[in-house]
């Protein structure tokens, strides 16, 4: 090989240039390349390579780098004489900077959490690598009367027309529901979340498969199982799962299952969340009623080739129809997987939100916050720099140019708002663990890693030239003579501009506060909402393995103890509850009406052990005996069915016919963003899963005693309950996290303005100084004097309040409609927020003025 | 006030400098030191004690010529000054009447050298 074809690594070359002094750079140029050269010749390229790295560092020194000499670059002076007069300021106004950097470092550190945070919302299921084409199957079943309900429980045989029919389809996965399952090996014993799933599985997910071959969901018999749970069953040595294919683990007290697979839990950024998978075709096998059209069971996960979407989603649209004959309506929808975990809510059968809305309100919040903060320092910044203006005069008479002196003042503010992030990074390092607690998902710096530097550059730069702008162009403006005098020229444009910035951030921050009122309203609203059931004390037992069937034993044990006060049963829990049928037929139907209809199946003194009111007939019970096929309808249901009067009307259910013989009540079947639709109560005892057991009295110690009788009668399944009212107010965890957030951005954001109106104060003051000592002098009262400091502010302030109401109104009008009960907007909540801004706004001023107008006039008149 | 004692390194630099006389620029200088002592040096560190050795007076240097591997650069070479000079042998001095007084080898005679 010759010479030429070879030559030093550019970076390096390019770097020692930079960094060398001119004068040295041609003989340690040529040294180095003479020495590359001699060592690639010799030994070998990359070698030398290597080595002209090596020599490249070695030649960091003080004697050959520049930037230990003095430089005669007249930028990098005239920087440094910048950063030395920054900083002789930031020590001259040491209380305004301090404010300054303390309001940047509030408002961003919150910022910061937030976006993070949404971040982290956004990454959810993209870690699947072709998560672009891959599509979840939603089922909208039209309504007779209109409503559309969406389910993502789809007909068993979907599976097979999806993967012979469509070429498009590259992949499919059919999964059941998420299921618990009792998992023994030995001694070890405890309940595990899972689902069955069809092969296709692990091609569609990048979920990773540890050990196992690729026909792991294959065999009936086998099971595959999480690196976490392969732990927790077998001796697992190191990260060595080989060992665990092949061994058994017996389900739910039955046959023993075949260990085929190990793969990694999946992480917190996956929505499914499960230990074990069992292969699908088992769960077919064993329900007979699964390969039908007429039922739905199986959420649908489809790889599609890229593009072919719009075709696919066309052509599913009729499936369920083209298979079903009777006169039903069901059409079949795509959404991507991408969008599946924040777009999950659905109105009447089109996509319409879900998490999604609160990371809009919570990036809108961080936005309109990070505003806030930039224009308050702005202000701070530009109040300050107008006692500049002689500066400024004197630069530009020793022949700055205006260019220049633009950029002292956003390299100013640049290393303001350096200085607040690395603050603020410092905070949000320590505030992570907390703030992942409050919103219940965990985040780390390390698992944010690289975004969290490109964040926090952008950040920076964003904020330090959003608050370098006013300064900037302002102040260079000026001119010379008047500058010099130590007069602005600007004086009346640049007051009006900042009370412009005032109003705007004291409105923002008023909406955000108005906000927070709103969100919290509606969540006491609904958690103190009377859903027609008693929730409080009322304790809900999940009957595992054969507890149900021992479910009337069982229920005489528990009455035994003292707190227990009524005991009954039902299919599950009553108030989170999803189950329905369009099978019912009662006199007047119109045979061609398709009307989906709530059902929960019930035990004995169900009506009276929940609380809810029977309006007329009676409750159902064993004592009548044929009740198995009479019923009890709400009154939506009543409506529906036309019947003034329904008691003894004929209803038939699932085939089965019999009397309706009781009217209830509505109570809510489900959370407030749901209309209660119509229910239909059925005894029916066998199907009895979970216990509902009304307390009274010693709470705690009755817990401890059905947790004995519990575990007593059924061993193997550990002891799992939970109260209502605390389930209820669960499901709106949501709610109440956004409006707790919203709550401290509105402290954040009020803080900071008052901070800014604080220091606006004193600035305004500091100019009408003579001005106040004069008027003393002629004889003006102290409170004279606040009040002619403070009414300028006042107006302000009343007129931010002014604009803050019509935006708090639409804005929260929008997110309240989403729930069917929801608050109206309180007019008085608005009148006490606003009067409360007033007073805030007003001791900020009225401070300030009030140590103005005490200062003795001697002192504010002798200086001249 | 500039220093005027040579340290072991500079020492050794200022007799290479003199060995190698037409040379002796930096990269020959720390080739011929890593040849002799058979220790690493960078380029960097020679060049580094040559800079310093021309501050006290030592050495004085001059552009030489160019040649095709340096990519056509020139380099500096270095040469050894009267000072440099004397400062060597005032240095082999002061060692030699030290040995002299080092009884086990007062026998010894280094005038070979």
């Amino acid at each position: 090989m010759t010479p030429q074809q070879h030559s030093p690594p550019q970076l390096a070359e390019r770097l020692i240039t930079w960094l060398l002094k001119d004068e040295l750079a041609e003989e340690v140029l040529g040294d180095l390349e003479e020495k590359y050269y001699q060592m690639g010749n010799r030994q070998s390229w990359a070698k030398a390579r290597r080595n002209y790295w090596y020599q490249v560092i070695n030649y960091l020194r003080p004697f050959a780098i520049s930037i230990f000499k003095s430089n005669n670059s007249i930028q990098l002076i005239m920087i440094r004489n910048y950063l030395k007069i920054a900083f002789r300021n930031a020590k001259r106004n040491a209380a305004y900077s301090g404010l300054n950097i303390f309001g940047l470092t509030l408002g961003f550190t919150a910022c910061m959490l937030i976006f993070f945070w949404v971040h982290r919302e956004l990454q959810v299921d993209r870690f699947h690598e072709n998560s672009e084409n891959i599509y979840r199957v939603w089922r909208n079943m039209y309504q007779t009367n209109g409503n559309v309900v969406t389910t993502g429980y789809i007909p068993q045989p979907l599976q097979g027309v999806l993967s012979t029919e469509y070429p498009e389809v590259q992949a499919l996965a059919g999964i059941s529901w998420t299921m618990d399952l009792l998992v023994e090996q030995g001694d070890q014993i405890g309940n595990e979340i899972g689902f069955y799933a069809s092969p296709e599985f692990f091609e569609v997910f990048s979920y990773e498969l540890l050990v196992g071959p690729s026909s792991v969901l294959e065999d009936p018999s086998n099971i595959v199982v999480s690196d976490r749970m392969a732990r927790k069953f077998f001796d697992v040595v190191e990260d060595d799962f080989s060992e665990v294919l092949g061994q058994t683990l017996v389900l739910d007290e039955e046959e023993p299952y075949l260990v085929s697979g190990v793969f990694r839990a999946p992480n917190e950024l996956s929505s499914l969340d499960f230990d074990w998978i069992l292969p699908l075709k088992g769960l077919v096998e064993r329900s007979p009623w699964m390969p039908s059209w007429d039922s739905g069971s199986i959420r649908f996960f489809a790889e599609l080739a890229p593009g072919t979407q719009p075709t696919v989603s066309k052509r599913i649209e009729q499936e369920i129809n083209n298979h079903v004959d009777e006169e039903i309506d069901e059409r079949l929808i795509l959404q991507s997987i991408e969008d599946q975990y924040l777009h999950s809510n659905f109105d009447n059968g089109v996509i319409t939100g879900g998490r999604i809305v609160y990371v809009r309100i919570l990036s809108a919040a961080a936005i309109f916050l990070f505003l806030v903060v930039c224009l308050n320092a702005m202000n701070l910044i530009s109040a300050q720099s107008t006692k500049r203006t002689m500066e400024v005069g004197i630069r530009k008479v020793l022949g700055e140019p205006k260019g220049s002196v633009r950029t002292q003042f956003v390299l100013e503010s640049l290393l303001l708002s350096i200085f607040a992030t690395v603050l603020a990074l410092i905070a949000t390092w320590l505030l992570l663990p907390y703030f992942s607690v409050l919103i219940d998902v965990p985040m780390s710096f390390e698992q944010l890693g690289l975004s969290v530097i490109s964040y926090t550059l952008l950040l920076i730069i964003f904020a330090g030239l959003l608050i370098g702008i006013y300064p900037s162009v302002i102040l260079p403006a000026a001119k010379v003579i008047y500058a010099l005098k130590g007069k602005s020229t600007h004086r009346l444009s640049a007051g009006s501009y900042r009370k412009i910035l005032i109003v705007f951030q004291f409105s923002i921050s008023i909406v955000i506060a108005f906000g927070a009122m709103i969100i919290s309203d509606q969540v006491n609203y609904v958690l103190n909402k009377d859903i027609g059931v008693n929730k409080d004390n009322m304790m809900l037992v999940e009957l595992e393995g054969s507890l149900s069937e021992k479910y009337p034993a069982y229920r005489n044990e528990l009455l035994k103890i003292p707190q227990v006060k009524m005991v009954s049963g039902a299919t599950a829990n009553p108030i989170s509850y999803g189950r329905s049928t369009g099978s019912a037929q009662w006199a007047g139907k119109d045979p061609a009406a398709n009307i989906e209809m709530g059902i929960i199946l019930v035990n004995d003194d169900f009506i009276e052990t929940m609380g809810i009111e029977l309006l007329g007939g009676r409750a159902l019970s064993r004592e009548y005996g044929a009740d198995s096929s009479n019923y009890l309808i709400n009154q939506e249901a009543a409506k529906i069915m036309g019947f003034d009067n329904p008691i003894s009307q004929r209803l038939s259910v699932w085939g089965r016919e019999g009397n309706i013989v009781g009217l209830i009540k509505n109570y809510h079947v489900s959370d407030l963003y749901e209309p209660i639709p119509p229910m239909i109560i059925s005894y029916v005892p066998s199907d009895t899963e979970v216990a509902l057991i009304r307390l009274e009295g010693d709470v705690q110690d009755a817990v401890t005693k059905i947790d004995a009788l519990t575990t007593n009668m059924n061993p193997k399944y550990p002891f799992e309950f939970e109260f209502l009212d605390q389930s209820y107010a669960d499901s709106y965890r949501n709610e109440m996290v956004v409006g707790q957030i919203v709550r401290w951005f509105a402290i954040i954001s009020v803080i900071i303005s008052c901070i800014g109106l604080f220091t606006l104060t004193t600035y305004s003051t500091y100019l009408r100084t003579k001005e106040i000592g004069i008027r003393k002098v002629y004889g003006a009262e102290v409170d004279q004097i606040v009040l002619l400091l403070s009414k300028e502010y006042s107006i302000l302030i009343l007129l931010s309040i002014l604009l803050a109401v019509p935006v708090t109104i639409i804005y929260a009008e929008h997110w309240l409609d989403q729930f069917s009960y929801r608050i109206d907007i309180d007019a008085l909540h608005l009148i006490i927020g606003g009067l409360a801004a007033m007073i805030i706004g007003l001791m900020t001023v009225g401070i300030r003025s009030y140590q103005a107008a005490v200062a003795n006039p001697m002192r504010s008149l002798r200086d001249e | 006030m500039i220093e005027t004692r040579l340290g072991e390194f500079e020492e050794v630099i200022l007799l290479l400098v003199g060995i190698l006389s037409e040379n002796a620029y930096a990269l020959n200088i720390a080739n011929e030191f890593e040849s002799q002592t058979e220790r690493p040096v960078s380029i960097g560190a020679v060049h580094s004690t040559l800079t310093r050795l021309a501050e006290k007076g030592f050495v004085d240097s001059e552009m030489g010529v160019a040649t095709a591997e340096r990519g056509g650069r020139r380099k500096r070479i270095f040469k050894i000054t009267a000072s440099g000079e004397l400062a060597l042998k005032n240095s082999r001095e002061f060692k030699l009447s030290l040995w002299k007084q080092y009884p086990a080898f007062s026998k010894l005679s280094f005038s070979a050298s």
